[in-house]
């Protein structure tokens, strides 16, 4: 095989069993890789009747066929599982070179199932594959377990992906770390692996990854690299980042503000945390993932006040959204303590930060008092709360234990006013776009697998030739943004995009719409396989992908109520700034009903139909379907 | 003018390991970093990235170690590397001081040759850290930069 490495390690921690096995071709051109495999394999291994905190849910670890070639930003590393903070399909994708590291040891996936007596590590070392004691490891930061980690095995070259206190902790949204600073951080996967006693993996591959067409590839991987690097946007990528995008938004009226009472912080409290204020007071280099020309991390030094002596790679935009603005939080040495604090302790920024924002949202109204938190006050922008919530949730006391629950579990403990204040889909926290004034985002948000999610779609289009557009969607409807006009065909058409990119292994940041032509892809990962992908081949695969995610959380009981978003950005328009009084109230079930009819779903029940199922080549899918009774009624259940 | 190498301004330097990967390809038309000539050292308490690379010492220790020339100066100046000669002792591995040499599969040894004069690591090092320069202009860059600095301060 060329691309993929044709290997699967699977690993029973109750038996302590270390097999391999082959990867099917077959599955591999139809579900491409990575998210695509991971997928379909959480869809065949976990049944509905699996409850979210069983041991026994599989963590499926994914490197695509793309990944450690020379395509441009290759180093994607993803994960599936079923969450235990929302109980439906989880998944997540990271950047950083943990993952070729896997392809070049051999493996496209790994499997880990079943649950250990006593807490080990994994240990890949080319094909020689050992499960080691971490028991003196356990309880430990991330940064020093990597370290400890890299000297007991006696190579600095070591990859590590590792999970740290606050799942161990019981944190429902503990991440996995890679190599330090780059994380595995939605739906909570390094949960689902503390309660296997799974310490998390070390890699060292040596091998290589072969090329079917070298030349084209190489030709094509050049082309690429170029396109991305004469965009008019990618020069800002690199100086800021996602970060970036914070002065823009604040600007423009879409920055989430104090729990998203406002989508525009004050001016002058901005100014404290602004780009300007970033690159010139804290940015010291760049940081880049493997292969990648958008650098778009950078290195961070904090050189005074309380935190000055913070080091490591930068908040980017949720991080100084989440645990910024959000909370009404200008102090940026905080922000830069909180991104070090929650990636070495190993929790999930953003649902941190949504659950703080409920949390001071609700001491706002009176619903919770300093007799619920144990003291601490919650006022809005209060540091020293923030940073004392911190450790508690890290170490699940005191209020802490509330906070760790999550947003909306959190916010159920205190009724139904409470429960309207958090801002989450499906179970998860959400992002930090603005979505009242931006439909296609609202739409992504509403209709992503995982819940709470933009990363799903990104529907966004920086740049492109009119006839790609037109190509793409039919229609250039897709570029006015505050129109609902095409939304739901371009999120259908997004999500199918990003679910083809998390499954070969590419960054959708670097392959934005406009950045490259999509279409590029359908060669670039032929030459790469050898395999004959014409562009709808590759858009179909991700139509499979996604529908397989879409049936995995419909036999879970999903439909179109839960396709939704809180009532806040239907019934409280923006109250101020440049899109004051904008609302997504009267569009979004036009968008929905548009949304469905692009996948071929059911609108009024967002069911799939048995047709459009069996089309993609799921038969068993629909036989599972129908067996449930979720298959969508009337004349569509043929 | 003199001899041109490899040098690396380290505050450019992201970490990326593109160097890394096309260098692999140039060389056996697969990506594997393992056998590249160039390895970059992460300090990632520190985020500073360092590429290592042969070094192209006027003295070297690894051809005078050499039992059978296989490591030798070329017409121009150039050190080579002569794969007939070679009989894979590995003395040359222990004799570098910075160790920019590298096992490699079979016998041979994975140590920079500049690509012939167009090296692919500087082509394809987007962040433009990696340099291919006369060795009497290494300094240029950095000496400019601390000027402009300097004169700022007078302006």
């Amino acid at each position: 095989m060329f691309g993929w490495k044709g290997k699967i390690l699977k690993v029973d921690l109750t038996a302590a069993a270390i097999t391999i096995e082959d990867l099917n071709p077959q599955r591999a051109e139809d579900f491409l890789g990575a998210a695509g495999l991971g997928a379909k394999m959480l869809y065949e291994l976990v049944p509905p009747s699996l409850s979210a905190e069983s041991p026994d849910i599989p963590v499926i670890f994914g490197a695509g066929p793309l990944v450690g070639t020379l395509a441009p930003s290759s180093g994607r590393l993803q994960v599936t599982h079923l969450s235990p903070i929302t109980g439906i399909f989880g998944d997540s994708n990271c950047g950083g070179d943990f993952a070729p590291e896997l392809k070049y040891a051999g493996f496209d996936q790994v499997i880990i199932t079943g649950r250990a007596k006593t807490p080990v590590y994994l240990w890949i070392d080319d094909n020689s594959v050992t499960l080691r004691d971490a028991s003196r490891l356990w309880g430990k930061p991330a940064w020093d377990v990597d370290e400890q980690i890299k000297e007991e095995l006696g190579d600095y070259r070591i990859k590590t992906a590792l999970i740290g206190p606050a799942a161990q902790n019981g944190v429902l949204y503990g991440i996995v770390i890679i190599n330090k600073y780059r994380t595995l951080a939605k739906t909570g996967p390094g949960t689902t692996l503390a309660r296997k006693n799974f310490l998390g993996i070390a890699v060292r591959g040596s091998g290589g990854i072969p090329i079917a067409r070298p030349e084209e590839f190489e030709q094509k991987c050049e082309q690429l690299r170029a396109s991305m690097k004469a965009s008019p946007t990618y020069a800002d990528y690199t100086v800021m980042g996602t970060l970036g995008l914070a002065d823009q938004y604040q600007a423009t009226g879409r920055l989430p503000t104090k729990n998203r009472l406002e989508a525009q912080a004050p001016n002058e409290l901005y100014a404290r945390i602004s780009n300007e204020v970033f690159r010139k007071e804290y940015k010291v280099r760049d940081v880049a993932c493997f292969n990648c020309p958008v650098r778009c991390s950078h290195w961070f030094e904090v050189r005074k006040g309380r935190y000055a002596g913070q080091k490591g790679e930068k908040p980017e935009l949720v991080a100084l959204e989440a645990c910024g603005t959000l909370l009404a939080n200008y102090d940026f040495g905080s922000i830069c303590f909180l991104q070090n604090a929650t990636t070495n302790l190993g929790l999930d920024i953003m649902e941190f930060g949504n659950t703080l924002a409920w949390a001071m949202e609700v001491y706002e109204k009176g619903i919770i008092t300093t007799a619920e938190t144990g003291g601490i006050p919650l006022d809005w922008g209060n540091a020293d709360s923030i940073e004392e919530l911190l450790h508690q949730t890290v170490e699940m006391r005191g209020f802490g234990k509330i906070i760790g629950l999550g947003v909306k579990r959190a916010a159920q403990l205190f009724g139904s006013e409470s429960e309207k204040m958090a801002m989450q889909v499906k179970g998860y926290g959400m992002s930090l776009v603005e979505v009242r004034n931006a439909p296609s985002w609202g739409l992504a948000f509403a209709t992503a697998s995982r819940g709470g999610d933009h990363l799903k779609a990104l529907p966004a289009v920086v740049g492109g030739s009119e006839e790609m557009i037109l190509d793409l969607f039919g229609t250039n409807k897709v570029l006015d943004h505050l129109s609902p006009e095409g939304k739901g065909n371009a999120v259908a058409w997004f999500e199918n995009y990003c679910a083809v990119l998390d499954s070969i292994g590419l960054c959708k940041l670097g392959y934005k719409l406009g950045w490259v032509d999509p279409r590029e892809l359908a060669p670039l990962l032929t030459f790469a396989t050898g395999v004959d992908y014409g562009f709808s081949r590759l858009m179909k695969c991700g139509e499979r992908i996604y529908n397989v995610e879409k049936a995995f959380n419909v036999r879970r009981g999903l439909g179109r109520k839960e396709d939704t978003l809180p009532r806040r950005f239907f019934e409280e328009p923006v109250k101020a700034g440049p899109r004051q009084g904008e609302t997504l109230g009267p569009i979004f079930d036009r968008m929905l009903d548009d949304y469905y009819l692009a996948r071929g779903w059911d609108p009024a029940s967002g069911l799939q139909e048995s047709r459009g199922l069996k089309d993609l080549g799921l038969d068993e899918v629909a036989a599972d379907l129908k067996k449930e009774g979720r298959l969508a009624p009337g004349k569509m259940a043929t | 003018m003199g001899k041109k190498v490899l040098t690396v301004d380290l505050n450019r330097c992201t970490g990326c390991r593109s160097c890394e990967v096309w260098c692999s390809f140039r060389k056996y038309r697969q990506c594997i970093p393992e056998n590249a000539n160039i390895r970059v050292v992460k300090m990632d308490r520190l985020g500073i990235h360092t590429p290592i690379f042969c070094l192209q010492c006027e003295e070297p220790f690894c051809r005078e170690i050499c039992p059978t020339h296989a490591l030798s100066f070329d017409s121009q100046g150039y050190l080579t590397w002569n794969k007939e000669r070679c009989v894979g002792c590995h003395a040359c591995l222990l004799a570098c001081p910075f160790g920019a040499i590298w096992a490699s599969p079979d016998k041979e040894i994975a140590r920079c040759d500049l690509c012939k004069g167009d090296p692919s690591c500087v082509r394809h090092c987007d962040a433009g850290a990696l340099s291919y320069t006369a060795v009497s202009e290494i300094e240029n860059r950095k000496n400019v930069l601390l000027a402009k600095k300097l004169a700022k301060q007078l302006e």
